[in-house]
């Protein structure tokens, strides 16, 4: 099997994420990370153990010792670097949210086809035996009919001059933690019909805390609190007509928290958990049954 | 987790798999997203085509 060789636009944070999870995927290489300092790209580059290092995004795109491009820039460049990249021929993996703008969504995904390229927008959430269960467990039946979805998704962001606050860089809380919460419900109900939203407005232009609640097909409705503004925390319960599921950590299904059926009074716990999917991640705790 | 992401896009590249996140995804995520954000802006709820 070829190798897939991976190149970092950005020496952004996660990329620590990204670098030890291709540490146990055999098939992937970190190849190339990219910084507007080239100082900064060939420390990190040192530092990792990333063969190449390069100066400018550009010079990453254009390097032919690169397959596909991850994209962890902040929020407002997504577009337009995953665009550059999938011209220079490159697959991209790009971080979440892709845009929330429908029409440049569409606009690169018709580019990829064209091309013949892999896009994917990375909600690694997803990717977990834990989503797939807890997905499973509605689809199947096991809370009856389903009537209601409460999400939230939220931690006090306590770095003035973080991007995540950027105006221009499309920050918000909706666009960061939301975006989790909107692809929650999403996941368990289809496609909102109807969405209210409220949100708090902070110092810099960008909602600092985001509510919202969407209506979906079969009136399933999905509430929602997403913010910088308020202690750490993340929960999903998907409400029935015969039970509850209550989902501890649905979002960073790696960390230890519960999947909670509460059904006719009797509770069970379940853990997805597996020797390959714990591989770089912390231990899921287990659980006793019943 | 990301692990599992990776080898899913690897896979997806190598033609051995489907991309478990694709374009409905993605323009589902952005088309709740700007309704969501219009919303809080208008001060009214917003209908979107199913």
């Amino acid at each position: 099997v070829p190798r897939l060789r991976l190149g970092l636009l950005s020496t952004a944070r996660i990329d620590g994420e990204i670098l030890d999870a291709a540490s146990v995927v055999d098939r992937v290489d970190v190849t190339g990370v990219a910084s507007r300092d080239g100082a900064r790209a060939e420390a990190f580059a040192r530092e990792r153990g990333i063969p190449r290092a390069h100066g400018s995004y550009e010079a990453l795109l254009d390097d032919d010792e690169i397959d596909a491009i991850y994209v962890p820039l902040p929020n407002g460049m997504h577009h337009d670097w995953t665009m550059r990249a999938l011209r220079a021929g490159k697959h991209v993996l790009c971080e979440k949210p892709y845009s929330r703008r429908p029409a440049e969504v569409e606009e690169a995904f018709d580019l990829a086809e064209r091309s013949g390229l892999v896009l994917m927008e990375a909600f690694m959430y997803r990717h977990h035996p834990q989503t797939s269960i807890v997905a499973g467990l509605v689809a199947g039946g096991s809370v009856g009919r389903l009537r209601t979805i409460r999400i939230s998704s939220g931690f006090r962001l306590d770095r003035p001059g973080d991007v995540r606050f950027s105006a221009e860089l499309e920050g918000g809380a909706l666009m960061d933690v939301g975006c989790y919460c909107v692809t929650g419900a999403r996941l368990l109900a289809g496609e909102p019909e109807r969405v209210h939203g409220e949100q708090v407005v902070g110092e810099t232009g960008v909602d600092v805390a985001f509510h919202g609640t969407l209506r979906f097909p079969g009136d399933v409705v999905a509430q929602f609190d997403s913010s910088f503004v308020q202690a750490r925390g993340q929960r999903l319960a998907a409400v029935g007509e015969q039970g509850k599921l209550v989902v501890e950590t649905p979002f960073r299904p790696d960390s230890a928290g519960a999947v909670l059926l509460t059904r006719g009074g009797d509770d069970s716990r379940r853990d997805p958990g597996g020797p390959h999917v714990r591989a770089g991640a912390r231990e899921l705790r287990r659980f006793d049954r019943g | 987790m990301f692990a599992l992401e990776l080898e899913n896009f690897a896979a997806s590249i190598a033609g051995e798999a489907q991309p478990l996140l694709g374009r409905a995804d993605a323009v589902g995520q952005a088309r709740a997203i700007d309704a969501l954000y219009r919303s809080a802006a208008e001060g009214r709820a917003i209908d979107l085509e199913v």
